[in-house]
Parts: C-alpha cells; sequence; structure tokens
C-alpha cells in the first residue's frame, strides 16, 4: 500500500496501543581545579521524559522525546532539544522512519569518526556523544546478511557553543547566532549507508553528502568568530571482527570539500575481555586504539597519531556498576595529552550515580585539547528516575 | 551444497527473470554511461601534485610573486652556419613579432628585443639589442660587436643562445586564467601551427618546440594517444584468446559485451564523479577489461563444465554462477580494495585511476552476475565433445607433492635471490623522459638539453631586509656570492641572477669602463640605477618575472644540463644548505620549481603508498581469512601473495635498473588481482580437504586439476592485457604495465609451484571432522524422533548404551519444543542476596526458532525496569557450538554494539542465570550421559547428565531431570569446574498452551555457594507472532525503544 496510507494506518495503529512514559531528571555538577571564573562548582539541572507507543511486536512506534537542561551560571548552556519526534513504521522486507531522531553509526571507542548524520550537543559535554536530533526521511532495505539505510536530512541543526560565561569555551566568544554557511541553509541533505555481516565480521560502507556538521571557525565581518559551515562529502568505513576475546575495530572516513583540504582520519583498535575474571561476574576490558588524521594535530577537532590506552570494568552486579578510563597518548610529543574516567552505579532501583573526571595534561600539540587546559574537571551526577 | 544457500537463490532468480535482470543491469549501465558527458581532460601538469604538496605550494607562491612561467621556447639554428647573418637575425626578429600573438601570451624574449644598455655621455641607453635599422647594415664588423655584446652578457649567453651560436631561442610567456581545459592545448596547438609556417618558409632553418605549455600539451596527447591505440589492440587480443579457450564464438561475445559495458561505465563513472583524463586514467580502460574478463571466464568454463557434462543449459548456467558466486565477488571486492588503497598516492591522476579501476571492477562484477548469465541463456551454445583430459595440471600436483621439500626450498631461494634485484634500483622522474622518442616534445626538448641550454631548472626567492631591500650592497654582495658558487656546482649550465644586471648597470652608469662591471657599492645609487633601468624597459618586458612588487626579494634561476634525479635533488640541498651557511636569515630559500616538484614525487609517493599498501594488505588479507575461514591457510596463503610483487621488482632492478615514481602504485594494484588466484586456490583446495576429507595429495592434485586451467588463462589474459601497456609511449603507463605484467606472471609460478609445496609441507595433519562422528547420531536420533512423532503416544524404546540413550533422551525433550515458530513473553527477573534484599528487572524476550543445522534460536530481549536500563535490549543468534552472536543496545547513545560471546560463564544482568544458562539450549551444544529412572507422581522420570561441547563453560556437567509424558525438564543440577554443586534450576507451574506447547510460569535458580538466588517469571506468553528473521537485526534492534 502506499507510503503515506501506511503511514497514517501506522499512526491509527499507534494511537489505540498503551502509551509509555517514562522521564529522566539529572542534578549535574562539575568541580574545577581551576577557577578562572572565579568560581570552582558548576551546577545544572536536566530534564528528558519519554513518550512512546509501540504497536505490533514494535514494528510500528511512535516516540517523541523532549530535552531541557537549565545552567546556573552560563545561559547560552540552558537550552531545549526535541531529541525525538518520529514515527516508524517496519515489515519483513523494509522500515520507514520519519521525524526528527537520532542515528548512531560507529564501532570505536575513543573517538567515533564516522557518526555523521546529528549534529553534536556540544552543551553537554566535551566528549561528543550527545547529540542533538535531526528532522529525517530514512527507508531502510533488509538485505540476507544487513541492510541498506537512505537518509533524507532537510533542515540543518546549527551547533550551539558555550559562552565565555560558563567552561569549556577556550575563552572563545563564538558568534553562534550568525552562523554562516557555503549553501544556502535550506536545502537536503542525503546519507546513505549498506552493511553487511560475514561471519564473526560486520562492516559498513556510508556516504554522506551535505552540509558538515562540524563548522570551521572563521571571523566575520563584524570581527567575531563565526561557525561557517561547508559543503561536504564524506566517505566512510566501518568494520569489526570478533575473535574469542578480542573484538577488533576500525573506522575510516574520508571527508571531501569544495574549497578546503579533503582529509582522511582513521581510528584502529581493539577490546580485549577477560570475562568472568574472578568468577564473580566482573568482566575486565583492556581497549588500545590508534588515532591518525591527515590534518594533524594543529587542527582543532583532528586527532593524529594519538593512542588511546584504556580499561573497563564491568562490575555484572545488580547495580549496573561499571568503570572506564583511558588517556591518550601523543606519539610525536610522548606525553599524555589527556586522561578521562566514568564511573556509574545505581543505588535502588531508581537513583543512578554517576563519576566523571577529566584531566588535560600536556596539551600544547593537540589543538583540540589545548582551549581546555584549564578546565580539569570532576563530575558528579545524580539521576533520578520515573 | 544446499539447495537453499543465497548463492543459488540468487541464480535461479536470475535465470528465471532475464528480463528484470537486463532491466537492472540496463539502467544502471545507461545511468553510468550518461556521466560520459562530462568527461574533462586535464593537462596541467600540476594536476600531478596535491594541493597540499610543499613543493607544489613553493612553486605556486614562487609564481604569484613573480610571474607565472608557463610558456613555449621556440629555438632557431641555421643549418648552413651561425646565426650572425641578416636573414637569421630577421627571421628571429619576425618569430619575436609573430610570438607577441600566441593566446595568452604575456612577455616574449629573445636576443634581438633583449634590452641592451648602454652609456651614451651621462645618459643610460636602453633598447633593442638587435633592433630593424641593425639589420639594414649587417656585416663583419657588426656581427662580431654583437658576438662580443653576447660573450659578456651571463643573462643571455649560455641560455638564449648558446655557447657556440648556433642555436638561440624565442621565449614566450603565457598566462592560463584557467577558465576552461582548452587553454593549454590551444597554446599549444598555436606554437605548433606557427612553428610550422615559418619551417615552411624558411626551409634553411631549423625551428623546435619546447617549454612547460608543450609538456602540458603533451600531457594530453598521451592519455588520448594511450586511450586511442592501445585499447583497441587489447580488445583484438582478447577476442582472439577467448575463441581459442572457448571455441565458441557466443561465449566470446557473451564476454566481449560484458567488457565493453564495465569498461564504458567506468569510464563514465569518472564523468560523473569529475575525473579528468590524464595518462594514467586513460590505462583504466585497459585494465577494466582485463581484470573483467576474469569473472567471465571462470562463471563461463563451470558453465561449460556443466554443459558438456550432460546437464541442460538452463542447469549449467545456474549451477556455473552459483558455485562461482562467492569467490567471484570476494576477487572482485580484493581487487577493488587493491585499486583504491591507491588513492594514498600523493599523485591525483594515480588515485583518479584507483577510483575508476575499482568502479570499472565493480561494474564487472554486477554485469557478470546480472548479464552474462542471462545471454548464455539466450544463446544457441551447445555442449562440446569433451576434450581429452588434460593430465598435466595432475601430473604438476603429483610432482610438486612428491618433491614438495626441493620445490619449496628452491622456489624460496630463487625468489629471495632475484628480490635483491631490488636493489639496483635508481629513481629516475626526469618528466622530459615520460614522454618516449615519438612525441615531438621529447625529441625536442632534449635538442634543446644538448645545443642550447639546459631544460630542468630550479628557482629560489632569495628575500631582501625589507621593501627596496634588494638594493642593500650587503644583499647583492651575497646574491653574487651565491651566483659565483652555483655557477661552479658541476652540472649547473647556467644562473640567471639579478646581480648580473646591477653589475652590467654599474658599468653602463660609469661610462661603460669594463673594470666597473661589477657592484654598486652603495644602496641609493643601486636603486637608483635600477629605476633608471626599469623605466626605461617597454611595455611587456619589465623585471617582475626577477623582483617582487615591493623589491624586497629576487628571483635566482638555475639551469641544469642533463643530470639524474638524484643528482637535481643534491644540487637543490647543496644550495639550500649554502645560503644556510653562508646567507642571513632573511634570505634563506628553498628550491622550488617544476622540476624540483617531480624530483620528489616518487619519494613522496612511495611514503604514502606504503600505507596505502599497509590497508590494502590487511584488508584482503582479512577478506581472505573469513573466505577461507581458518588462521594456517590464511598465514600460508600470505606467501604467494607478498612475495610475487618484490620478485618482480627485483626482475626489473636486474633487467632496467631504473624506474620512476609510478611503481609506487605497482604494488598495492597488483596486491588485489595476485590475491583473486590464491582465493580460488585456497578455497578449492581447504573444501577438499575439510568438506571431502580428501589427504593433501589428493587434495592438491585435484586442486591443481579444476583450478589450475581457469587460473592459467585468467593469468595470460591479465599478463597479456598489461604486457600491451608496456608499450604506451608515455613511460610511466609503460613501467606500470611492463612490472604489473611481470608481478602476475610471477603470482602464476607461485601459485602453482611454492604454494602447492608449502602445502604438502606443512599441512599434513589429519583433521576428524566433528560433523563426521555426529551425522550419523543425528541421522539415528531424527529417525526414531520422527517415528516416535507419528504414534500418539507409545512408550519409547531405547538403546541400551547410555551414551545414546542420553541423547535419544535430550532429542525427545528438543522435538517436543519444535514448532512454535516464534515466541513473545513478558518477563520478570527478581535477583535476592542472601541478606534477603531483592531487586527487579522486568522484560520483554522474543524468541524466533531457526531450522537451520547449525543454528540455534535467535531471541531478542528488552529492559524496562529499572526506568535506568529501559531500553537497554540484547540480540543473540545461538550457533550450536561456536560461540554466539550478540549484540548490545545501549539506549543512551543509540549504538548498537557487537559483543564477543566468550562471557559465557558471566552472570546475566548480575543474576545467578549465566549467558549459557539463558541461551537457547540446542541439542548439539552438548554430549549426553544416561544416569537413571526415577518416579515422580506414578509417572516416569529420566535422570541424564550432559556436558559442554562448547568452550569456556563454567560448568564440567549438568545433570536433568525430565519427565517422560510431555518431555518437560523439571530440574537441572549445575556442577562448577571444581565438580562441586553449584546451582539448582527448578521449573515450576507448567502450563500448556494453544498450540501444545508447555511452559514453565516461573524460573528458580539457587546458586548453594554463595546463598543468592534468581527467580524468574515469564508471563503473557504469546506464540506465532507476526516475527521474521529480518525483526531479529541489528536494524530492529536499533528500532525498539
Amino acid at each position: 500500500m502506499k507510503l503515506w496510507k501506511k503511514m497514517l494506518l501506522t499512526m491509527v495503529l499507534v494511537t489505540s496501543a498503551e502509551a509509555e512514559v517514562s522521564s529522566q531528571i539529572q542534578f549535574e555538577n562539575r568541580f574545577f581545579f581551576d577557577n578562572y571564573q572565579s568560581n570552582h562548582l558548576f551546577s545544572s539541572i536536566s530534564v528528558e521524559t519519554e513518550y512512546l507507543k509501540s504497536s505490533n511486536e514494535d514494528r510500528n512506534l511512535f516516540t517523541i522525546k523532549p530535552f531541557y537542561r537549565y545552567d546556573q551560571k552560563d545561559s547560552s548552556r540552558t537550552h531545549f532539544d526535541l531529541r525525538e519526534f518520529s514515527l516508524t513504521t517496519a515489515n519483513d522486507k523494509m522500515q520507514w522512519r520519519i521525524g526528527r531522531s537520532k542515528v548512531f553509526w560507529g564501532v570505536n571507542e575513543s573517538i567515533h569518526l564516522v557518526d555523521v548524520i546529528n549534529q553534536t550537543d556540544s552543551l553537554e559535554n566535551i566528549d561528543g556523544e550527545d547529540k542533538l536530533g535531526q528532522w529525517m526521511l530514512s527507508p531502510t532495505w533488509y538485505l540476507p546478511k544487513g541492510s541498506v539505510e537512505v537518509f533524507l536530512l532537510p533542515r540543518f541543526e546549527e551547533r550551539s557553543f558555550v559562552s565565555t560565561k560558563g567552561r569549556f569555551s577556550g575563552g572563545l566568544n563564538i558568534d553562534d547566532e550568525n552562523s554562516m554557511f557555503e549553501k544556502d541553509e535550506n536545502h537536503l541533505d542525503y546519507a546513505l549507508r549498506w552493511n553487511h555481516q560475514l561471519g564473526d565480521s560486520e562492516m559498513a560502507l556510508s556516504f554522506f553528502d551535505g552540509t558538515s556538521r562540524t563548522p570551521d571557525m572563521i571571523i566575520s565581518n563584524s570581527g567575531r568568530l563565526t561557525p561557517f559551515y561547508r559543503q561536504a562529502k564524506q566517505v566512510g568505513l566501518e568494520f569489526n571482527t570478533i575473535l574469542d576475546n578480542w573484538s577488533w575495530k576500525l573506522e575510516s572516513i574520508y571527508k571531501s570539500f569544495d574549497q578546503s583540504i579533503n582529509y582522511f582520519a582513521t581510528v584502529f583498535g581493539f577490546e580485549y575481555t577477560y570475562y568472568n575474571y574472578d568468577s564473580n561476574g566482573k568482566d575486565l576490558g583492556i581497549l588500545l586504539e590508534y588515532l591518525y588524521d591527515s590534518r594533524g594535530n594543529s587542527t582543532v577537532g583532528a586527532m593524529d597519531n594519538l593512542v588511546f590506552v584504556g580499561s573497563r570494568l564491568s562490575f555484572n552486579d545488580v547495580e549496573d556498576s561499571s568503570i572506564l578510563g583511558g588517556v591518550l597518548y601523543d606519539i610525536s610529543n610522548d606525553n599524555i595529552a589527556s586522561f578521562r574516567l566514568e564511573a556509574s552505579k545505581r543505588i535502588q532501583d531508581n537513583l543512578k550515580l554517576e563519576l566523571e573526571a577529566n584531566f588535560f595534561l600536556s596539551t600544547s600539540h593537540v589543538a583540540t585539547f589545548n582551549s581546555l587546559r584549564n578546565d580539569d574537571y570532576v563530575e558528579l551526577s545524580i539521576s533520578y528516575y520515573f | 551444497m544446499s539447495k537453499n544457500t543465497f548463492s543459488h537463490r540468487f541464480s535461479r532468480w536470475v535465470v528465471a527473470n532475464p528480463l528484470k535482470s537486463i532491466f537492472i543491469s540496463v539502467v544502471i549501465f545507461f545511468t553510468a554511461v550518461f556521466g560520459l558527458k562530462f568527461m574533462t581532460v586535464e593537462n596541467d601538469f600540476r594536476y600531478w601534485f596535491g594541493q597540499d604538496n610543499p613543493y607544489r605550494i613553493a612553486f605556486e607562491e614562487l609564481q604569484n610573486v613573480y610571474t607565472k612561467d608557463d610558456g613555449v621556447q621556440i629555438s632557431i639554428a641555421n643549418r648552413q652556419g651561425d646565426l650572425f647573418n641578416k636573414k637569421t637575425l630577421g627571421i628571429i626578429q619576425e618569430l619575436t613579432t609573430a610570438a607577441w600573438q600566441v593566446p595568452y601570451s604575456t612577455r616574449v624574449d629573445s636576443i634581438t628585443n633583449f634590452q641592451y644598455t648602454k652609456a651614451t655621455g651621462d645618459d643610460l641607453e636602453v633598447r633593442d639589442l638587435v633592433r630593424e635599422e641593425d639589420l639594414a647594415e649587417f656585416k663583419l664588423s657588426e656581427a662580431l660587436t654583437l658576438k662580443s655584446i653576447l660573450l659578456d652578457e651571463p643573462r643571455l649567453y649560455g641560455r638564449v643562445i648558446s655557447k657556440n651560436f648556433k642555436v638561440t631561442a624565442v621565449d614566450i610567456k603565457t598566462y592560463l586564467p584557467g577558465k576552461s581545459p582548452f587553454e593549454a592545448p590551444e597554446v599549444g596547438d598555436y606554437a605548433i601551427n606557427l612553428v610550422k609556417g615559418f619551417e615552411k618558409k624558411y626551409p634553411n632553418h631549423e625551428f623546435h618546440l619546447s617549454g612547460l605549455a608543450m609538456m602540458n600539451h603533451s600531457f594530453n596527447e598521451a592519455g588520448m594517444k594511450d586511450m586511442m591505440t592501445l585499447t583497441p589492440l587489447m580488445y583484438i587480443v582478447i577476442v582472439f584468446l577467448m575463441i581459442i579457450l572457448f571455441k565458441s564464438i557466443y561465449a566470446t561475445i557473451a564476454t566481449f559485451v560484458i567488457i565493453v559495458m564495465s569498461v564504458m561505465a567506468g569510464m563514465g563513472f569518472a564523468g560523473w564523479v569529475g575525473i579528468p583524463i590524464t595518462p594514467p586514467v586513460a590505462m583504466a580502460p585497459t585494465i577494466i577489461l582485463t581484470l573483467a574478463i576474469a569473472d567471465s571466464i571462470h562463471i563461463i568454463k563451470s558453465f561449460f563444465d556443466y554443459l558438456n557434462d550432460g546437464s541442460s543449459k538452463v542447469d549449467a548456467v545456474i549451477e556455473a554462477l552459483t558455485i562461482n558466486l562467492q569467490a567471484v565477488f570476494l576477487t572482485s571486492f580484493t581487487t577493488a580494495i587493491g585499486f583504491l588503497s591507491m588513492n594514498f598516492s600523493d599523485t591525483p591522476p594515480y588515485n583518479d585511476l584507483g577510483n575508476v579501476a575499482a568502479a570499472g571492477v565493480g561494474f564487472a562484477f554486477i554485469f557478470s552476475i546480472f548479464v552474462l548469465p542471462t545471454v548464455l541463456n539466450f544463446f544457441p551454445i551447445k555442449a562440446q565433445k569433451k576434450s581429452k583430459e588434460s593430465s598435466f595440471f595432475k601430473k604438476l600436483g603429483g610432482f610438486v607433492y612428491d618433491f614438495h621439500k626441493p620445490v619449496f626450498i628452491v622456489s624460496l631461494g630463487v625468489a629471495l635471490g632475484l628480490s635483491i634485484g631490488i636493489t639496483k634500483f635508481e629513481i629516475n622522474d626526469k618528466f622530459i623522459e615520460y614522454f618516449d622518442e615519438s612525441f615531438q616534445f621529447r625529441r625536442d626538448s632534449e635538442y634543446l638539453l644538448k645545443n642550447l641550454t639546459g631544460i630542468y631548472q630550479i628557482n629560489y626567492s632569495l628575500g631582501a631586509k625589507g621593501s627596496e631591500g634588494i638594493s642593500d650592497p650587503e644583499y647583492l654582495q651575497k646574491l653574487e656570492e651565491f651566483t659565483t658558487w652555483y655557477r661552479t656546482v658541476p652540472g649547473v649550465v647556467h644562473v640567471s641572477s639579478l646581480s648580473d644586471t646591477y653589475k652590467r648597470l654599474n658599468q653602463n652608469m660609469h661610462a661603460d669602463i669594463k673594470s666597473e662591471y661589477k657592484l654598486p657599492r652603495e644602496m641609493d645609487l643601486a636603486s637608483q640605477y635600477l629605476l633608471l633601468y626599469e623605466m626605461s624597459l617597454p611595455y611587456g618586458l619589465d623585471l617582475n618575472n626577477q623582483i617582487n612588487v615591493d623589491k624586497s626579494s629576487t628571483r635566482m634561476i638555475i639551469t641544469l644540463g642533463d643530470v639524474s634525479t638524484k643528482q637535481i635533488l643534491e644540487i637543490a640541498s647543496k644550495g639550500e644548505q649554502w645560503l644556510r651557511d653562508n646567507a642571513p636569515n632573511y634570505m634563506h630559500a628553498l628550491a622550488s620549481s617544476p622540476t624540483v616538484m617531480f624530483s620528489h614525487i616518487t619519494e613522496r609517493n612511495v611514503k604514502s603508498m606504503v600505507v596505502g599498501l599497509g590497508l590494502a594488505f590487511l584488508l584482503i588479507t582479512i577478506s581472505l581469512f573469513l573466505a577461507i575461514r581458518d588462521v594456517k591457510y590464511g598465514v600460508i596463503s600470505l606467501i604467494p601473495n607478498i612475495l610475487p610483487a618484490a620478485v618482480a621488482f627485483g626482475i626489473w632492478g636486474y633487467l632496467k635498473g631504473e624506474a620512476d615514481f609510478s611503481i609506487a602504485v605497482v604494488g598495492s594494484m597488483s596486491l588485489g588481482i595476485i590475491v583473486d588466484d590464491t582465493v580460488h586456490f585456497l578455497t578449492k583446495y581447504v573444501s577438499f580437504r575439510k568438506g571431502k576429507n580428501m589427504s593433501t595429495k589428493d587434495a592438491l592434485i585435484m586442486t591443481l586439476d579444476r583450478v589450475g586451467p581457469a587460473i592459467f588463462l585468467t593469468t595470460v589474459i591479465l599478463v597479456s592485457g598489461f604486457y600491451v601497456l608496456s608499450y604506451s609511449p608515455f613511460k610511466l603507463n609503460a613501467v606500470m604495465g611492463g612490472l604489473t605484467a611481470i608481478t602476475i606472471a610471477v603470482a602464476l609460478i607461485f601459485d602453482f609451484l611454492l604454494l602447492p609445496a608449502t602445502l604438502a609441507w606443512f599441512d599434513q595433519a589429519k583433521e576428524n571432522s566433528s560433523m563426521s562422528i555426529l551425522k550419523p547420531v543425528i541421522t539415528t536420533g531424527l529417525v526414531l524422533a520422527f517415528v516416535s512423532q507419528t504414534v500418539t503416544y507409545s512408550a519409547p524404546t531405547f538403546s541400551e548404551d547410555l551414551v545414546k540413550k542420553g541423547y535419544e533422551v535430550a532429542k525427545f525433550i528438543d522435538e517436543r519444543d519444535m514448532g512454535f515458530v516464534n515466541q513473545v513473553s513478558d518477563s520478570e527477573m527478581i535477583l535476592r542476596n542472601k541478606h534477603g534484599q531483592t531487586s527487579t528487572r522486568k522484560m520483554k524476550i522474543k524468541i524466533l526458532e531457526l531450522n537451520e543445522e547449525g543454528k540455534g534460536d535467535k531471541s531478542l530481549v528488552v529492559f524496562n525496569h529499572p526506568r535506568a536500563v529501559k531500553g537497554t535490549a540484547f540480540l543473540s543468534f545461538s550457533k550450536t557450538v561456536k560461540p554466539d552472536d550478540q549484540w548490545i543496545f545501549l539506549p543512551a547513545l543509540k549504538r548498537v554494539k557487537r559483543i564477543a560471546s566468550n562471557n559465557k560463564s558471566g552472570p546475566f544482568m548480575g543474576s545467578e542465570f549465566a549467558y549459557e544458562d539463558i541461551s537457547s539450549q540446542d541439542l548439539a551444544k552438548y554430549s549426553y550421559n544416561y544416569v537413571r529412572e526415577e518416579s515422580k507422581d506414578g509417572s516416569k522420570v529420566h535422570v541424564f547428565e550432559r556436558v559442554p561441547r562448547y568452550k569456556n563453560s563454567g560448568y564440567t556437567k549438568q545433570v536433568v531431570w525430565a519427565d517422560e509424558k510431555e518431555w518437560r525438564v523439571h530440574k537441572i543440577e549445575f556442577y562448577d569446574r571444581k565438580s562441586s554443586l553449584l546451582k539448582t534450576l527448578t521449573f515450576s507451574d507448567y502450563k500448556q498452551y494453544k498450540n501444545g506447547k508447555w511452559r514453565p510460569d516461573l524460573q528458580t535458580m539457587i546458586n548453594h555457594q554463595t546463598g543468592k538466588s534468581t527467580k524468574l517469571t515469564f508471563l503473557n506468553y504469546k506464540f506465532n507472532q507476526k516475527l521474521k528473521s529480518n525483526d531479529f537485526t541489528s536494524a530492529a534492534l536499533k528500532r525498539v525503544r
């Protein structure tokens, strides 16, 4: 039947199904060692609610997920985003998704190169893992051992930047109200991804053509630092294979521009896990990844010739405790550029404690960290679920 | 071979749907070919250097500061003597004037319009060296005067006029705005016509053309030439070979169609993507052609094998496509990777070639699986008489096996010995020599080199201290020293430097006294002399090509003779070193010029291609491992893949000793091609060894017999194709063609000698496939199960053997539960620690039953509670003895992560259920042993042991209690690695559902050693829902909440 009819039918079906609502409130506290902002402690609160309706054994799904954060000191960090507002319908040959949603591509831990669909919510955290929603129309065709996904992406989401009143700004006052674009803002971007499973390996090849989610910074006519979004084409490769306790991962991208230097970046590494090493359920994973970027470390956002060495400890206990820690080692300058720690644990059913820390050590050679060198922090967050 | 594999289904589909197959191919073909409309040609030599190449950047900066260097040199010689006669000088004047009409010209210099300075009284006279009026009365005295002027003028002597005064050049500088690709050909064509005109008019004089603009013109010519001549030649060779091979016109036509389609689609792709034609890209049709043939040959050969054996044509096509599909895909894939790795080259035309060739390979694959079967079916091809079985390959197999040790050692030794030839390589990137003697440009440039001046140049932009600083005596002093020094360096033919101009001006300003031919002593004087001179220069003949706008730097041009690339680099670095040692900081500079750019090209390419080669090698090796699925064979396969390139390079080193940068790409390109033979060989070999349990010797002989002819033929065709390329007049293409041909030929020898010998030596272990034990057992069980199903209820009879009995009981249980198709249930897991504290998790479980051998059920678990983990999901594909495929979905990131499932013994979500307890309990996962019979409430209960056959289990054994009435499991005891009782699992509250299946509402696991327990309750069972395999994929995982 015609697609629109299908969508309509889905909506009807879905509205007649049970709705699930769940929410999360997080109270986030960050303690910064350097008080150049005449303050050590920065706090904020966020709320996220999900409204979900599904029918037909999850073949039809309707989701709305608004998100809001209020920051006590940095008003530019206070923001609202509609993370999800989408309708998905599937049968055993293909799937359609329309609306605002999030798509993740990638296999590595230290950096996500191939992930290109959603704009980074850079107000949330510096690890780039939080994303804004993205409007999309996306059909996926199932193949015997994989699938082909096509994405039509209207409406580009600009990146918001923290102000100098907050932290992680690097002292830059970015004029994100007046972003500039290489091509007219309102056009259609598109992306394509083919993925395939071959025995114990999985691979994916992706292609993206549209406005690059990562802006270059230029000085505009007003003399302020302004984001400039170029048109880009990106070809991405993901590869992952499991061999006993080893998980080998590779991501590579080649990004080309009309008026900027094309670049190639790749990350390659493994995770070796000692399962149940103490016979009490704990898993210890060792991660090693090599990062390469043809732009070199003097470009912000590029991670070149770095080695990520990390360790993940999963307790597999009732509280789902886990710790992940790692360093980024700079080969060219023989020093450690940054150290990061993430830990989480649940207390009772509805409360979760999270600890996060990031120290920027010898950062002068890695541009991405250079602006963060005074922002070493420890974060303690508590989330309530209901 | 299962009739239901993807390959088989696909083949049947293609044969059953010829119109659809053709339609798909035609759509793809025409879409691709439409791109030919956008085809362009790139003839600027700068395109050979990436935009971020530092030498290109340095050169372009130089050109921006001074003027552009592109241009044409027209040399003139008098066949009957020297230049100093009225006629010849008149011609030079005429040519000088006519040269201003060359399109895009900005400046013309010759000896006649050289701006000669002379002191006349207190004034400085600046005029053309040879004016019209000077020729009116031109006699011996005038000739001698002219000669002496020229002798003393270093700016001309040895550069614009030869030292023997026999040859001179008119130097035309052009500036191409770059708005259309036809600008360079326009200049070249005009210059050629201009010269032709003069040659006709003045048959006693010789004219030659050279210069960067002519080089660009020749690149253009080289590109087109190859495509026009070599490609058709190749087609003829191919058709000829194919007819000999297949003895069938139709098969030849079929292959021909595929080839033409692939080549055109590949070139169309180039048009779409904006890849311009350059000499390397011009090789693409030949390369695509030879590779497209390989796919077709394998399929057609199998087709004829089946057809001649008695199959119907349709069946033969289906079978041929089925058995070759995966191999052809893999070979196309590896070849494409090899080509794509050329993107690591520093030279854009090679990136382009890699991409076009990879696209062509892709298209060849598509067309050979869609179009070829259809065309074969369509043509009236008949079976042929079976030709006498050639026993050559069988004999070869036997020979290699019997003598495997000596063959191995000798082959390895010869290979290593030949590889040493690599040390004999000398890199030669003198770009003139990229063109062979059939090119006018080459001949003319060599003429110039021999008779007038050097062709290869190096520039230095030497800065002074600030604006107007070039007139500073200190600067001039150093400039002169540098100039003088450079003139002493061997290999340097001429140095053009502003210090000469200043000296001349100083002499002029001192009444032309010879001893005043030296640098002005004061800055004011120097700048004044220069100003005076510049103001007197006519339009178009200013000093902008040597001085920058604010007079803070000058340009020095060093012309080199016929030196090697190595020497060029040395001369350049010597100069740079001299500046560092002797000149102030502001004068330090790097050499730059097209010559420098080309001299570094090999070094840069080799560096970047090593990365590319490494990556290609890695990817290809991984593909090989996956195809062969065995580490040992994968490692063995490395030998015939790595060595041929090394040996080929060694042979080339001994034969020619010289190579250009095209060698950098040969390695990765040929790797993809060489691997194909290894794939065909090893996949067949492994299937004979493992699948048919043949001995090493038999497997080797069989493999060589089956696969040998096809490998041999594809090699012959590939080698012929690349060999044809070696005749290209464009040296880069010729070297690439020749070297690749040798590499592929060597690979064939390795595949026939070294590879079998290695296998014979190292693959002697006899493997007993576990399948071979299980098969009779399973068959017995199946028969018994079938029997038991046909009878509603009758007491089953068991074997006396306890092992068999244990298995049979387990089989009953397993069979009883089969046929539920799929099930969905909600589940609640309550964890209780030894203090009695509980915590709850809620989830939804979906299970899909699979009836394929070696595969268990698929299951999807989504967590609902606690809210903090809501949305986390697990997907698991159970494989009987091999580890399950498992994925986890992390809702916060919306990321699906594949996890290794060696975590069998670890606890699932902190509960007392281990992962191995949760996963599908397939029959083949355990080995069984019957223990005893018990009685409970009047009915029989069977007790048996089972021991995990899969690796990494946390249990040494389990003991199972099951009732005979409904074959339901009631209790399982788990024994840990020390064989002590660890846990007990109890199943209670069994309910029977509409489909006759029994399910327990409650499962309780008690851990005796820790005192903890977990209760698992199941509710809302639903069976046979609308769930298919595609609801259990990682795509579906991302969708569920």
